[in-house]
């Protein structure tokens, strides 16, 4: 090896190493997002990779209220947890605290306790029974609200005692304590006293994150059964629908269409009908973008599954040609064979055609899913439903509702969604990869 | 004999039917959702659209004399020729910048051309959602990045300078599956041209400009029309982006096209700008198309 090949060698590997992390960041970058706490993802320097997530638990004492009647005691700590839980929230929003205990002691005895990941307290606040309330004790507390946020989030209550104990030698030993202290006795007083608090480093409570993601699309559009009942899974499903529809149509119909032209037709004709089809392709969308949906609203194809398909059966000029180029290569003594031994078209085609082609249709295959799985505009105008929405038009949606929809909610409903086709692509790396470069040395 | 007669036309006329039948279903729904739709923009363009009794008024040139008058097109047609030219830099050329380098890796091979692959996984709108993010002057990483090398930050997308470029230059990453292409096509170069090259001591940068470039020239001028027609039209991703803003900035003439059908409900002008929009389209794939005749 001489030196200037030895030292392209080394560019390579160097550039191709920068390529690599720029290619390998987003997917990364979505990931870490999709398990960041609300407040780290608004936080400068931004977080690139997700900051450890933190548990707090504070330790309240009822020694005091010893006399009160069971039904008071109870209602004065649901009254406390609630206040405690949202106001470190709200106070310590520039730590990533995912996870908020709050225990009530009577004579060292648990005799209260709850427990809240962070997304939960902020789902009450975003679309819960806060919603569009200020953190103040007084709006906390109004009315049955902290009742009810209680009921929502979960505790447990028992007057004689609790399984659920507290590290004690851990009290006060962090540096959140101070704080904490300050802000329930004085700006969120609690009547319970301020024993003390205990903090902890909890990674596992990021994918926590995901069950209330879950929760996000079934409360806002809650009027419909399906987004109910499947929350952004009713989106995959639409996804899937379109995309697997696309495919099947394009793999079919430009086949079917290649065939004649191929081995039926005289070359002239053929070259005739093909001209047909490829004067297509210099149609941009937009063109006949508003006919279309035009010609679907006079038939009643609107805001309806058969519109979203419809236009899908229009065979892609450039397959029904890269068909045409494939079919060509095949021999036709295959076919004269057959056709002596009584077989008709419909059986030489299915039968022989077909099974030949097996590389072209994996290529066409792979076209068609890059291309549907990226597919937006067409979705997006012919339904607006929110039941018929492609996860494409649903996060483009929730993208445009910044105060209702969070960039980690954003993130993590795309990765739900995407990561079962990525560990397909990555079983299936090998057999993909031959299939593009197999297209590539033939184009 | 007539019947013999009758039963030859009979298998003569099933013959003939057979191609038919197969074309039909491509033929049908190429004419309906195709030629009837192009002829629809046509007709549209000559009248002043009216939605409670369609079409409407026959106005005729006068769609297209008022889109020549609008300074708001004009504008869209400079945008998509800056369009073209970032999208030609950035995501034309890279790939086969991309290529050419990983064709030199020996090591890790198979595992470097999976995760170009990869990317092609996030749907183009979670990739928007992504980088609009990134892009964002007070929590995104652009601005992290480039205070970290002592650049001043910027506003990106809101800015009317950078922001075509903030849209264009995602589709970086979106090459992976073209630059496996380039590879194949540069592996499937015969031995018997790299080994002459060799022996005439053409190795290293040189053999990739003087050697590999030219013998895949017919998948780069491919890659050169598909290309140019993609950027010529680009619609989904500005309007995901900025809707066309700030201030026109980045709205190109397919974006403008949907904006007057679908924001001001001039259905006569869209149609218009549209047809031009696909003249100037056939005319550019004309014109490479024939440069390349020429070439060869």
């Amino acid at each position: 090896m001489d030196k200037s090949e030895k030292r392209a060698k080394v560019i390579s590997y160097i550039v191709t190493f920068f390529f690599l992390i720029i290619l390998v960041f987003p997917l990364f970058y979505i990931i870490s997002l999709s398990v960041q706490g609300e407040n780290a993802i608004y936080s400068y320097p931004p977080q690139i990779v997700p900051p450890a997530a933190q548990s707090v638990s504070i330790v309240l004492d009822y020694s005091k209220e010893k006399n009160l009647p069971e039904e008071k005691l109870k209602d004065t700590i649901l009254r406390d947890s609630t206040l405690a839980m949202y106001s470190t929230i709200y106070e310590l929003n520039k730590d990533n605290i995912q996870e908020i205990k709050v225990y009530g002691v009577q004579d060292g005895k648990t005799i209260y306790y709850s427990r809240a990941h962070g997304l939960a307290l902020k789902f009450q606040m975003q679309y819960g029974i806060y919603y569009q309330c200020r953190i103040l004790p007084d709006v906390l507390l109004y009315g049955d609200r902290y009742l009810k946020s209680s009921e929502n989030i979960g505790y447990s209550f028992n007057p004689n005692g609790l399984g659920e104990t507290y590290d004690k030698s851990r009290l006060g030993k962090n540096k959140f304590n101070g704080e904490i202290e300050k802000y329930l006795n004085k700006d969120f007083k609690t009547t319970g006293t301020f024993v003390g608090t205990s903090q902890r480093v909890n990674n596992l409570l990021m994918l926590e994150n995901f069950k209330y993601y879950y929760q996000v699309p079934q409360v806002i559009y809650k009027d419909f059964e399906n987004i109910r009942k499947y929350s952004f899974f009713a989106f995959m499903g639409n996804t899937l629908l379109t995309l697997i529809w696309t495919i099947l149509c394009q793999v079919f119909i430009p086949a079917i269409t290649a065939y004649p032209l191929s081995k039926l037709l005289s070359k002239r004709t053929a070259n005739y009908i093909l001209l047909f089809f490829l004067a297509t392709m210099m149609i941009p969308f937009v063109v006949i973008m508003v006919p279309q949906l035009l010609l679907m609203k006079s038939f009643h194809m609107f805001n309806n599954y058969v519109g979203m398909l419809f236009p899908a059966l229009a065979p892609a000029p450039f397959n029904i040609y890269l068909y045409k180029g494939f079919f060509d290569r095949i021999p036709s003594s295959y076919f004269d064979a057959a056709r002596i031994d009584g077989a008709n078209e419909v059986f030489t085609f299915s039968k022989i055609c077909m099974p030949m082609s097996k590389p072209i249709i994996i290529l066409i295959t792979l076209q068609s899913f890059i291309w549907g799985w990226s597919d937006f505009f067409w979705y997006y105008l012919v339904a607006n439903k929110p039941n018929l929405w492609t996860l494409n038009v649903a996060i483009y949606t929730f993208s445009q509702m910044p105060d209702q929809i969070k960039q980690n909610f954003l993130m993590g409903i795309s990765l739900a969604t995407i990561l079962p086709v990525l560990i397909l692509t990555a079983v299936f790396s090998k057999q993909i990869k031959q299939s593009v470069m197999g297209a590539g040395i033939k184009g | 004999m007539e019947r013999i007669k009758k039963r030859l036309n009979n298998y003569r006329v099933r013959r003939a039917m057979i191609p038919l039948l197969f074309l039909l279903p491509g033929v049908a729904f190429t004419l309906i959702l195709k030629y009837y739709t192009i002829i629809k923009a046509v007709q549209l363009s000559f009248y002043k659209y009216n939605i409670q009794s369609p079409p409407g008024l026959f106005i005729g040139m006068n769609n297209f004399v008022s889109l020549f008058q609008d300074s708001d097109y004009w504008q869209a047609w400079r945008n998509t020729l800056a369009y073209l030219v970032l999208s030609l830099l950035l995501t034309f050329v890279m790939p086969i910048i991309q290529a050419l380098f990983l064709e030199q890796i020996v090591k890790l091979r198979s595992l470097v051309s999976t995760i170009y692959i990869l990317p092609a996984v996030i749907p183009g709108t979670v990739n928007i959602v992504l980088w609009k993010w990134i892009w964002n002057p007070s929590y995104g990483a652009a601005n992290y990045l480039l205070k970290l090398f002592g650049g001043t930050p910027q506003t990106w997308m809101s800015d009317t300078r950078w922001v075509k470029f903030c849209i264009v230059f995602p589709g970086i990453l979106g090459g992976g599956i073209g630059v496996l292409m380039y590879l194949a096509a540069i592996y499937g170069i015969s031995e018997d041209v790299k080994e002459a090259a060799e022996l005439d001591g053409c190795t290293g940068f040189k053999r990739m400009i003087y050697i590999t470039l030219p013998n895949i020239r017919f998948l780069i001028f491919i890659n050169l029309v598909m290309s140019v027609i993609g950027s010529m039209q680009m619609l989904d991703n500005i309007f995901q982006y900025t809707n066309g803003g700030p201030a026109m900035a980045s709205e190109s003439v397919a974006l403008y096209i949907y904006h007057c059908y679908m924001t001001k409900f001039n259905y006569g002008k869209g149609s218009a700008a549209s047809l031009t929009l696909m003249l100037v389209i056939a005319l550019l794939t004309f014109f490479q198309l024939r440069l390349n005749e020429k070439q060869d």
